[in-house]
């Protein structure tokens, strides 16, 4: 074959120039996160990490935005009907699914009933235990049906939690396949693929019914697990924007040309937890260990990664009530020698020939988590409580606490693991959310295992009650009493949020409770 | 200490090059540090004393870590792990890979091909693999670390141990000792052990540097000494987490681990140059 | 020569038997309950019993163990708990990045450790045979996670040539690769350069220089095709300690290969997944052992077991 060279050229000069076109048509945005998420499954997404893919490609009935507003997104509107316990929604007309399958009150009613289902709760049922019933009023308005007067109910529908999921989609590929390969929502993103540990790749989904949907074409989540690899991803250009900045590095990448910063103090605390039941963890030695730490110390290691906490929330957020122990080593130390914990030579405190020695199961995805995590153990020591730090992936994090609360709900199974190292953000501007929910009638586990408390119970039903903000304040101060006196939950100190990417990127608003939105963000040049 | 050195022509001829000077000293400088690095270390090894990442100074001569500790203190206490967990886990497979191939060369039959098919076994797991599957099951720490580690080292020792007592056996004088009915104890301490000593030695150097890099490898990925116990590997690793702003907490653990085993290495050729005319007549002998 | 290769295959059999009994033994002999890791995060006890029933937990060691190694043979090696994926499909995936890894390794093992040792051991005992030899000691001295990280230092942050992260593109491969290859390289340069110092000692290559053979064709026809059979030998072995040194490269460049995928399941008690990598990497170890004996006996059929 023959080619004369001219048009040989001629040739390569316009495929060159097609694709050329083609890579500036196509943008991509790509974000270096230090974790993967664990499924694309609404009713089971465990976290943070999770939920921050999820949610841009299902979206809730409504949503707050940065500013805390709680506005529409699926309803268009609510209101209380005249019961005092059922909320009435409008829904959005002529909205679609990525596959296809239209948006309508019996898939709202099919994703309330599926995430309610008392024999397989999803991962909001506990947080909206307040449900009691669902019904289809027409092709566009469902009620929703109280137990009980809640006024932090719609709220709560504004987290990344119910999302809406395509019911006939799902129905058809059965959960597995939809958690894994084919999710479906309305949101202004599909989804492509997922190479679980690597990336997730969600794509812009064209018949988005909002004015402001999908500004790229591509969105990419990497995952980085080392904070120096994301911080150096960033700085060579392979990602465009990253989380969990660690606080160290801000300064520097503030002052780095062609980058920009988001420094955002945020209403997601980390908390030392521990497993009541454990044998060891008795109340006294909970209070022993609460005693043993000093949050200054911990505030001057981890720096702009955090503030000191001492409640579930920062100072202002409603329901507020310091419920720490004072920096007490003394003290700590007089509570373990009472519960028979002896020092021996070596420095830590045995019973019976066995070691005050706790395992603290920590994934370690907060930047500041580890380091605060290794002073604790050092104050911790100081006392005599032996307490390891157990790098644990996310799945098997929550796999653990899921197993150990569900034997010890279910036959009282003495737990085997005892402490561990969360963080949770408050998504409806109250620590109501974050509480430990009733534990009478058992709707969700109950990680911490803490026994049956009828009062709690009550002043938790009052806390969310429609009432005045001083009598729901009163109610939140007797669950900050109970908390105080459990010491299952320990705060250690508030999250500020460091995020940088390059100058390129715009329209990005970080919002406070946790509810990433990448609606109108946009890859320049 | 002279004499003995002069009247031993190995330790004359391994003294007498440079190399061998250099990596001795260096290696033995190692062994002071280990046995009397707490001693030696400025400040506490893990309590918390200042503020987080201070670049190296006159204070802090290293620099300070992630939550405030000296890494120079760090660093000499974390000798004595690399020190320990390196001779523990040597003498472990000596002792146990010594015995099998003893057992095995010695005795032959069934007794050799049931042990050299263990060794085989043990053999199918490269490097840290094997390491790796008995920590899964002990768990991490500083003892089992020394127990994953001295079981990967048998197969070798076990293997040389058997290949050199064959050959021994094949001498005159070891096969009239057998014929006369000399006691197999007796002939294996009086005859065979001797003459392995040269080998093991020079083995045992190379499986000492072997061992600390294992170690290190396994604090690395978090699976050696645990926190707030300092190791080089340990350090290496949360170091990595702040290696755009402070490489140094990284970077002197690191260099510690490979002058260490640099040092061991070119011992361990020293020696084998040194023991190589022997070891040559030793096998051409045997032919 | 098919003597040779039945009774070597023979011989694997047993070796086989005992990795399969290792690699059982890390799951069962850890701590936890199998059965209530497969029966997933919210199962009843009674669901628990069902699936220990299923998976044959309910019977005694030994028979676990045949049904065990019976599933492994055919290629079952279990779900993992975490993922949900099944081991084998875990494995395979990370398998493929392993083996780009293990290829650059391999290629920069050839390219630079060979010529190392011959440089070396041509022009022994001078200046430039002091430093090869020393830059193949660091090779074999420096532990692979730190010069990893270095060359993060150099290439990715001073630099700014490579990423240090991640998979993709062949430029991804670089910098993991190196890493892994250090070792190795360090390996084949000492042992080229021993018996090509062995080889060219040999009387025929001294006649053969004598002849007035040019030094360098010399070299490469007598040299390096005897010690050739050494080095070929030790690449081939070398693929295991590939396989095993991937773990910690691996963790340092956050790489989805089976080395990252076994610290991982290590870490999170995801022992099917364990015991899954450990006895593929050890098969795969096994495999190519007894393909490098045969290919011995092929290409040298002097070597006679």
């Amino acid at each position: 074959m023959h080619i004369p060279l001219r048009s040989l050229s001629r040739l390569l000069l316009a495929s060159a120039l097609a694709l050329a076109s083609f890579a500036m048509a196509q943008t991509t945005l790509t974000i270096g996160r230090p974790g993967d998420i664990t499924n694309m499954n609404p009713f089971r997404q465990a976290n943070n990490l999770t939920s921050e893919v999820t949610y841009q490609v299902h979206e809730g009935l409504v949503t707050f935005t940065p500013d805390l507003e709680l506005v529409p997104q699926l309803a268009t509107s609510w209101e209380l009907l005249d019961d005092g316990v059922t909320w009435r929604f409008f829904l959005r007309e002529g909205v679609t699914f990525h596959s296809g399958n239209p948006f309508n009150a019996e898939v709202v009613k099919w994703n309330f009933e599926t995430m309610m289902n008392p024999e397989d709760p999803g991962v909001a049922a506990g947080l909206l235990a307040a449900f009691s019933e669902v019904n289809v009023v027409d092709e566009y308005t469902v009620d929703v049906t109280l137990h009980e007067p809640n006024v932090v109910f719609v709220a709560t529908l504004g987290a990344p939690l119910l999302m809406m999921v395509d019911m006939l989609h799902y129905q058809e590929v059965g959960e597995t396949a939809y958690a894994q390969q084919t999710p479906s929502g309305t949101g202004p993103f599909s989804f492509v693929s997922w190479n679980p540990g690597q990336r997730v790749v969600l794509e812009k989904f064209d018949d988005y019914w909002g004015d402001v949907g999908a500004e790229v074409d591509r969105v990419v989540f990497e995952v980085i697990p080392e904070e120096s690899s994301r911080v150096l991803a960033l700085r060579t250009g392979e990602v465009d924007m990253i989380f969990g900045v660690p606080a160290e590095q801000m300064d520097a990448l503030e002052g780095t040309g062609g980058l920009q910063v988001w420094r955002t103090p945020t209403l997601r605390t980390v908390f030392l937890e521990m497993v009541t039941q454990h044998p060891f963890l008795t109340r006294d030695v909970r209070h022993a260990i609460s005693h043993a730490i000093d949050r200054d110390q911990i505030s001057t290691i981890i720096g702009d990664n955090g503030s000191p906490a001492y409640s579930h929330g920062p100072p202002g957020t409603l329901g507020f009530y310091d419920h720490t122990l004072p920096f007490d080593p003394e003290r700590a130390a007089e509570l373990l020698d009472a519960e028979g914990w002896t020092l021996g030579n070596d420095g830590f405190r045995y019973k019976d020939g066995e070691r005050l020695s706790l395992a603290n199961l920590a994934r370690g995805v907060t930047p500041g988590e580890i380091e605060a995590l290794q002073v604790i153990q050092l104050q911790l020591r100081a006392v005599g409580v032996e307490m390891t730090i157990e790098r644990v992936d996310t799945a098997a994090w929550v796999g653990t606490m899921n197993d150990g609360a569900t034997a010890w709900a279910e036959n009282r199974t003495v737990p085997t693991h005892s402490m561990w190292t969360s963080a949770a953000g408050i998504r409806t501007g109250e620590v109501g959310y974050l509480m430990n929910r009733p534990m009478c009638e058992q709707t969700v586990r109950n990680w911490t295992m803490i026994e049956c408390t009828p009062e709690y119970d009550e002043a938790f039903a009052r806390s969310q009650m429609p009432l005045s903000i001083e009598e729901r304040q009163a109610a939140y101060e007797v669950l900050g009493e109970w908390t105080a006196e459990w010491q299952a939950r320990v705060p250690i100190f508030h999250v500020q949020v460091n995020i940088a990417a390059k100058d390129s990127i715009s329209g990005f608003v970080v919002n406070p409770q946790d509810a990433l939105d990448l609606r109108g963000v946009s890859v320049g040049n | 200490m002279r004499a003995v050195i002069r009247s031993n022509p190995l330790l004359r001829e391994v003294v007498g090059s440079r190399i061998a000077q250099l990596s001795l000293f260096v290696t033995l400088l190692y062994v002071v540090v280990a046995a009397f690095g707490p001693q030696l270390a400025p400040y506490s090894e893990i309590e918390m004393l200042t503020l987080p990442r201070q670049a190296p100074s006159a204070e802090h001569w290293f620099g300070t870590d992630e939550i405030g500790r000296d890494i120079y203190s760090r660093m000499l206490v974390s000798a004595r792990v690399a020190m320990t967990v390196g001779f523990v886990a040597v003498a472990i497979g000596l002792v146990f890979g010594f015995v099998m191939g003893v057992a095995a060369g010695y005795f032959g039959g069934w007794v050799d091909a049931t042990l050299m098919r263990v060794v085989d076994v043990l053999l199918a797991f490269p490097g840290i693999l094997l390491a790796l599957a008995v920590i899964t099951f002990l768990g991490p720490g500083l003892t089992n670390t020394m127990i994953a580690i001295g079981i990967g080292g048998i197969p070798g020792y076990a293997r040389l141990v058997r290949g050199e007592v064959l050959s021994v056996l094949e001498r005159d004088y070891i096969s009239a000792a057998r014929a006369l009915g000399a006691n197999h104890l007796r002939v294996i301490i009086k005859h065979v052990t001797p003459m392995l000593l040269s080998s093991l030695l020079v083995f045992s150097t190379a499986q000492l540097a072997r061992a600390i890099l294992a170690e290190a490898g396994l604090s690395y990925l978090g699976l050696g000494v645990q926190p707030p116990f300092p190791s080089w590997g340990g350090m290496i690793s949360s170091g990595q987490r702040f290696f755009l702003s402070a490489p140094y907490m990284a970077i002197y653990p690191g260099m510690a681990i490979m002058v260490l085993v640099l040092a061991l290495n070119m011992l361990g050729d020293s020696l084998r140059d040194a023991l190589n005319p022997q070891l040559r007549k030793a096998t051409t002998s045997s032919e | 020569m098919l003597v040779f290769i039945g009774k070597r295959m023979l011989q694997l059999i047993p070796v086989l038997f005992g990795v399969l009994l290792i690699t059982f033994a890390v799951t069962r002999f850890t701590p936890g309950d199998p059965a209530e890791l497969a029966a997933g995060e919210d199962a009843t006890q009674a669901m628990i019993e069902a699936t220990r029933t299923r998976l044959g937990l309910d019977r005694s060691l030994p028979v676990q163990f045949g049904l065990y190694a019976l599933r492994a043979v055919q290629g079952d090696l279990g779900t993992s708990y975490i993922l949900g994926y099944k081991v084998t499909t875990l494995i395979g995936q990370a398998l493929v990045y392993t083996g780009q890894l293990a290829l650059v390794a391999m290629i920069v093992t050839i390219v630079l450790g060979v010529p190392l040792g011959i440089v070396s051991a041509v022009r022994r005992d001078t200046a430039i045979d002091g430093i090869a030899r020393l830059v193949a000691l660091i090779g074999v001295s420096i532990p692979n996670f730190f010069f990893g990280l270095l060359m993060i230092l150099l290439f990715s942050l001073y630099l700014g040539w490579l990423p240090s992260f991640g998979t993709g593109t062949w430029r991804h491969l670089i910098l993991p690769g190196i890493t892994l290859g250090t070792f190795s390289t360090g390996l084949i340069a000492r042992l080229t350069r021993s018996s090509m110092l062995d080889t060219l000692e040999q009387d025929y290559i001294r006649t053969a220089r004598a002849k007035g053979l040019a030094g360098w064709v010399v070299v490469y026809k007598h040299g390096l095709r005897n010690a050739g059979i050494a080095i070929v030998t030790v690449l081939g072995l070398n693929l295991g300690n590939l396989l095993a040194g991937s773990v910690l490269t691996e963790s340092v460049f956050s790489f989805p290969g089976i080395g990252r995928l076994l610290v991982n399941s290590i870490f999170n008690r995801d022992y099917a997944t364990v015991q899954g990598a450990i006895l593929v990497i050890a098969i795969i170890y096994v495999l190519v052992n007894l393909l490098v004996d045969m290919l011995y006996a092929v290409v040298d059929p002097r070597i006679r077991y």
